[in-house]
Protein backbone atom coordinates (compact mmCIF):
# COMPACT_ATOMS: atom_id res chain seq x y z
CA UNK A 1 0.00 0.00 0.00
CA UNK A 2 1.48 3.34 -1.04
CA UNK A 3 1.29 6.34 1.31
CA UNK A 4 -1.39 7.82 -0.94
CA UNK A 5 -3.38 4.63 -0.77
CA UNK A 6 -3.03 4.60 3.00
CA UNK A 7 -4.63 8.06 3.23
CA UNK A 8 -7.38 6.89 0.86
CA UNK A 9 -7.90 3.86 3.13
CA UNK A 10 -8.44 6.18 6.11
CA UNK A 11 -10.78 8.35 4.08
CA UNK A 12 -12.82 5.34 2.97
CA UNK A 13 -13.21 3.85 6.45
CA UNK A 14 -13.40 7.16 8.32
CA UNK A 15 -12.01 5.85 11.59
CA UNK A 16 -9.01 3.52 11.53
CA UNK A 17 -6.63 2.23 14.18
CA UNK A 18 -2.94 2.59 13.45
CA UNK A 19 -2.06 -0.95 14.44
CA UNK A 20 -4.06 -2.09 17.44
CA UNK A 21 -6.82 -4.63 17.23
CA UNK A 22 -10.20 -3.11 17.90
CA UNK A 23 -13.67 -2.37 16.68
CA UNK A 24 -12.52 -0.68 13.45
CA UNK A 25 -10.02 -1.54 10.70
CA UNK A 26 -6.31 -1.43 11.45
CA UNK A 27 -4.00 0.18 8.90
CA UNK A 28 -1.08 -2.08 9.81
CA UNK A 29 -3.19 -5.21 9.52
CA UNK A 30 -4.59 -4.04 6.19
CA UNK A 31 -1.06 -3.59 4.83
CA UNK A 32 0.18 -6.85 6.30
CA UNK A 33 -2.86 -8.67 4.99
CA UNK A 34 -3.21 -10.41 8.31
CA UNK A 35 -3.60 -9.61 12.02
CA UNK A 36 -0.24 -8.65 13.50
CA UNK A 37 0.92 -10.18 16.76
CA UNK A 38 3.05 -7.85 18.83
CA UNK A 39 4.83 -4.90 17.27
CA UNK A 40 4.56 -4.32 13.53
CA UNK A 41 8.18 -3.14 13.43
CA UNK A 42 9.36 -6.72 13.13
CA UNK A 43 6.83 -7.68 10.48
CA UNK A 44 8.02 -8.39 6.94
CA UNK A 45 6.03 -5.36 5.79
CA UNK A 46 7.18 -3.18 8.68
CA UNK A 47 8.86 -0.62 6.38
CA UNK A 48 5.72 -0.28 4.29
CA UNK A 49 3.62 0.14 7.43
CA UNK A 50 6.05 2.78 8.70
CA UNK A 51 5.87 4.79 5.48
CA UNK A 52 2.08 4.52 5.34
CA UNK A 53 1.52 5.48 8.98
CA UNK A 54 3.91 8.41 8.66
CA UNK A 55 2.06 9.68 5.59
CA UNK A 56 -1.28 9.34 7.31
CA UNK A 57 0.04 11.04 10.43
CA UNK A 58 1.32 13.97 8.40
CA UNK A 59 -1.83 14.38 6.32
CA UNK A 60 -3.74 17.59 7.11
CA UNK A 61 -6.93 15.64 6.49
CA UNK A 62 -6.34 13.11 9.24
CA UNK A 63 -6.66 13.57 12.98
CA UNK A 64 -4.31 11.37 14.95
CA UNK A 65 -5.68 10.82 18.42
CA UNK A 66 -6.25 8.11 21.01
CA UNK A 67 -9.96 7.79 20.51
CA UNK A 68 -10.36 4.04 20.83
CA UNK A 69 -9.11 2.34 23.99
CA UNK A 70 -6.18 4.75 24.28
CA UNK A 71 -4.71 3.42 21.02
CA UNK A 72 -3.48 5.54 18.11
CA UNK A 73 -6.57 6.19 16.00
CA UNK A 74 -6.92 8.01 12.69
CA UNK A 75 -10.08 10.01 12.00
CA UNK A 76 -10.54 11.42 8.52
CA UNK A 77 -11.59 15.03 8.13
CA UNK A 78 -14.93 14.02 6.60
CA UNK A 79 -15.95 12.81 10.07
CA UNK A 80 -14.60 15.74 12.07
CA UNK A 81 -17.91 17.67 12.11
CA UNK A 82 -19.67 14.62 13.54
CA UNK A 83 -16.87 14.11 16.04
CA UNK A 84 -17.10 17.74 17.16
CA UNK A 85 -20.88 17.51 17.42
CA UNK A 86 -20.62 14.40 19.59
CA UNK A 87 -17.63 15.63 21.60
CA UNK A 88 -19.67 15.67 24.84
CA UNK A 89 -19.92 11.89 24.56
CA UNK A 90 -16.11 11.54 24.69
CA UNK A 91 -13.41 12.36 27.20
CA UNK A 92 -11.23 15.28 26.17
CA UNK A 93 -8.16 13.04 26.24
CA UNK A 94 -9.76 10.91 23.53
CA UNK A 95 -10.11 13.94 21.28
CA UNK A 96 -6.70 15.52 21.77
CA UNK A 97 -4.57 15.61 18.62
CA UNK A 98 -1.33 13.64 18.88
CA UNK A 99 1.51 15.18 16.90
CA UNK A 100 4.77 13.39 16.35
CA UNK A 101 7.69 15.78 16.35
CA UNK A 102 11.44 15.52 16.07
CA UNK A 103 13.51 17.48 18.54
CA UNK A 104 16.76 19.19 17.58
CA UNK A 105 18.62 16.21 18.93
CA UNK A 106 16.67 13.98 16.57
CA UNK A 107 14.60 12.39 19.30
CA UNK A 108 11.02 11.54 18.56
CA UNK A 109 8.38 13.06 20.84
CA UNK A 110 4.60 13.10 20.94
CA UNK A 111 2.89 16.40 21.62
CA UNK A 112 -0.79 16.81 22.41
CA UNK A 113 -3.00 19.55 21.06
CA UNK A 114 -6.03 19.78 23.30
CA UNK A 115 -9.54 19.53 21.94
CA UNK A 116 -10.98 21.78 20.54
CA UNK A 117 -7.82 23.81 19.81
CA UNK A 118 -7.06 21.77 16.70
CA UNK A 119 -10.54 22.06 15.20
CA UNK A 120 -10.65 24.36 12.14
CA UNK A 121 -13.35 27.04 12.10
CA UNK A 122 -15.08 25.60 9.03
CA UNK A 123 -15.43 22.27 10.80
CA UNK A 124 -17.05 24.02 13.76
CA UNK A 125 -19.52 25.62 11.34
CA UNK A 126 -20.26 22.26 9.76
CA UNK A 127 -20.73 20.71 13.20
CA UNK A 128 -23.15 23.45 14.19
CA UNK A 129 -25.21 22.76 11.09
CA UNK A 130 -25.33 19.03 11.81
CA UNK A 131 -28.05 17.45 13.92
CA UNK A 132 -27.06 15.09 16.69
CA UNK A 133 -28.92 12.28 14.94
CA UNK A 134 -26.97 12.88 11.71
CA UNK A 135 -23.72 12.99 13.67
CA UNK A 136 -24.58 9.67 15.31
CA UNK A 137 -25.30 8.18 11.91
CA UNK A 138 -21.99 9.46 10.50
CA UNK A 139 -20.06 7.95 13.40
CA UNK A 140 -22.18 4.83 13.70
CA UNK A 141 -19.16 2.60 13.26
CA UNK A 142 -17.77 4.11 16.42
CA UNK A 143 -20.95 4.67 18.38
CA UNK A 144 -21.85 1.02 18.38
CA UNK A 145 -18.47 -0.27 19.40
CA UNK A 146 -16.64 2.06 21.75
CA UNK B 1 -18.38 5.08 25.38
CA UNK B 2 -21.49 4.58 27.49
CA UNK B 3 -23.60 7.23 25.87
CA UNK B 4 -23.19 9.87 28.54
CA UNK B 5 -23.32 13.29 26.90
CA UNK B 6 -21.27 15.61 29.12
CA UNK B 7 -22.03 19.31 29.30
CA UNK B 8 -19.88 20.67 32.13
CA UNK B 9 -21.30 24.19 31.76
CA UNK B 10 -24.71 23.06 33.06
CA UNK B 11 -25.91 25.09 36.05
CA UNK B 12 -28.74 24.72 38.55
CA UNK B 13 -30.52 27.52 36.76
CA UNK B 14 -29.70 29.17 33.46
CA UNK B 15 -31.63 32.43 32.98
CA UNK B 16 -31.18 32.17 29.22
CA UNK B 17 -33.59 29.26 29.24
CA UNK B 18 -36.54 31.23 30.56
CA UNK B 19 -35.78 33.93 28.01
CA UNK B 20 -35.70 31.27 25.29
CA UNK B 21 -38.93 29.64 26.42
CA UNK B 22 -40.81 32.90 26.67
CA UNK B 23 -39.37 34.68 23.66
CA UNK B 24 -42.67 34.16 21.82
CA UNK B 25 -46.12 33.96 23.28
CA UNK B 26 -47.41 31.13 21.12
CA UNK B 27 -48.60 27.55 21.45
CA UNK B 28 -45.28 26.09 20.41
CA UNK B 29 -43.32 27.89 23.09
CA UNK B 30 -46.00 27.14 25.68
CA UNK B 31 -45.65 23.44 24.88
CA UNK B 32 -41.88 23.60 25.10
CA UNK B 33 -42.09 25.47 28.39
CA UNK B 34 -44.48 22.94 29.92
CA UNK B 35 -42.35 19.93 29.05
CA UNK B 36 -39.06 21.54 29.98
CA UNK B 37 -40.57 22.39 33.35
CA UNK B 38 -41.33 18.69 33.74
CA UNK B 39 -37.65 17.93 33.11
CA UNK B 40 -36.63 20.46 35.73
CA UNK B 41 -38.86 18.71 38.23
CA UNK B 42 -37.22 15.30 37.87
CA UNK B 43 -34.85 15.79 40.81
CA UNK B 44 -32.74 18.13 42.84
CA UNK B 45 -29.65 17.23 40.81
CA UNK B 46 -31.10 18.55 37.55
CA UNK B 47 -28.92 21.16 35.87
CA UNK B 48 -29.62 23.09 32.71
CA UNK B 49 -28.10 25.12 29.92
CA UNK B 50 -28.64 26.19 26.37
CA UNK B 51 -26.82 23.64 24.23
CA UNK B 52 -26.92 23.60 20.47
CA UNK B 53 -29.41 26.45 20.59
CA UNK B 54 -32.04 24.83 22.77
CA UNK B 55 -32.89 24.29 26.46
CA UNK B 56 -31.18 21.15 27.71
CA UNK B 57 -31.66 19.35 31.02
CA UNK B 58 -28.87 17.40 32.68
CA UNK B 59 -28.32 15.14 35.66
CA UNK B 60 -25.33 16.96 37.10
CA UNK B 61 -23.36 17.49 33.86
CA UNK B 62 -24.88 14.63 31.86
CA UNK B 63 -27.60 15.65 29.43
CA UNK B 64 -30.83 13.67 29.50
CA UNK B 65 -33.38 15.83 27.68
CA UNK B 66 -34.03 18.90 25.62
CA UNK B 67 -36.85 20.79 24.00
CA UNK B 68 -36.69 22.53 20.67
CA UNK B 69 -39.24 24.56 18.74
CA UNK B 70 -39.63 24.22 14.98
CA UNK B 71 -42.01 25.97 12.60
CA UNK B 72 -44.98 23.69 13.27
CA UNK B 73 -43.91 21.36 16.04
CA UNK B 74 -41.96 20.95 19.24
CA UNK B 75 -39.42 18.22 19.84
CA UNK B 76 -38.98 16.77 23.30
CA UNK B 77 -35.69 14.92 22.94
CA UNK B 78 -33.73 12.40 24.95
CA UNK B 79 -29.97 11.88 24.84
CA UNK B 80 -30.26 8.22 25.83
CA UNK B 81 -33.64 7.80 24.18
CA UNK B 82 -32.76 4.57 22.41
CA UNK B 83 -32.55 2.83 25.79
CA UNK B 84 -36.03 3.91 26.92
CA UNK B 85 -39.05 1.65 26.99
CA UNK B 86 -41.76 3.24 24.90
CA UNK B 87 -44.95 1.20 25.04
CA UNK B 88 -47.00 4.14 23.74
CA UNK B 89 -44.78 4.38 20.65
CA UNK B 90 -44.07 8.09 21.02
CA UNK B 91 -40.37 8.07 20.24
CA UNK B 92 -38.97 8.86 16.82
CA UNK B 93 -35.43 8.60 15.50
CA UNK B 94 -33.00 5.90 14.53
CA UNK B 95 -29.66 7.02 15.93
CA UNK B 96 -27.58 5.02 18.36
CA UNK B 97 -28.63 7.14 21.34
CA UNK B 98 -30.92 10.03 20.48
CA UNK B 99 -34.71 9.84 20.27
CA UNK B 100 -37.40 12.52 20.29
CA UNK B 101 -41.14 12.97 20.62
CA UNK B 102 -42.85 15.36 18.22
CA UNK B 103 -45.65 17.51 19.62
CA UNK B 104 -47.98 19.62 17.51
CA UNK B 105 -50.30 22.26 18.94
CA UNK B 106 -53.90 21.12 18.86
CA UNK B 107 -52.92 17.48 18.65
CA UNK B 108 -53.73 15.20 21.58
CA UNK B 109 -50.69 14.46 23.73
CA UNK B 110 -50.33 11.25 25.72
CA UNK B 111 -49.20 13.19 28.78
CA UNK B 112 -48.87 10.18 31.04
CA UNK B 113 -46.62 8.39 28.57
CA UNK B 114 -44.51 11.48 27.92
CA UNK B 115 -44.15 12.19 31.64
CA UNK B 116 -43.03 8.61 32.10
CA UNK B 117 -40.49 8.93 29.29
CA UNK B 118 -39.03 12.11 30.75
CA UNK B 119 -38.59 10.59 34.17
CA UNK B 120 -37.23 7.37 32.67
CA UNK B 121 -34.72 9.42 30.66
CA UNK B 122 -33.57 11.11 33.86
CA UNK B 123 -33.26 7.78 35.69
CA UNK B 124 -31.43 6.16 32.78
CA UNK B 125 -28.75 8.87 32.65
CA UNK B 126 -28.41 8.75 36.43
CA UNK B 127 -27.89 5.00 36.18
CA UNK B 128 -25.20 5.48 33.52
CA UNK B 129 -23.40 7.99 35.69
CA UNK B 130 -23.38 5.52 38.57
CA UNK B 131 -22.09 2.75 36.31
CA UNK B 132 -19.36 5.04 35.03
CA UNK B 133 -18.43 6.08 38.55
CA UNK B 134 -18.26 2.43 39.67
CA UNK B 135 -16.06 1.55 36.69
CA UNK B 136 -13.70 4.43 37.48
CA UNK B 137 -13.50 3.40 41.12
CA UNK B 138 -12.68 -0.14 40.05
CA UNK B 139 -9.96 1.16 37.72
CA UNK B 140 -8.41 3.15 40.55
CA UNK B 141 -8.21 0.23 42.95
Amino acid sequence: MSPKQAIAFVKRHGVVLEAARGPVRSLAAAIAGEPIRGSWWGHAKGQEIFRASRAVGESPDVLVCKLIDGKVTYVHRRLWPALVKLAPRFRKTQLARVREEHTESGAHVSRLVAFPDWVPADVVDEANALSLADAERALSVLMSKT
Amino acid sequence: MNGVFRLPEAAPRDPRIDDWLSKRDDDLHSLAQAWFTRMRQCGGDVRELIHDGCPTACVEDAAFGYVNVFRAHVNVGFFAGAALKDPAGLLEGTGKYMRHVKLRPGQKIDSVALNTLIYAAYVEVKRRLKTEEAAMSADNT
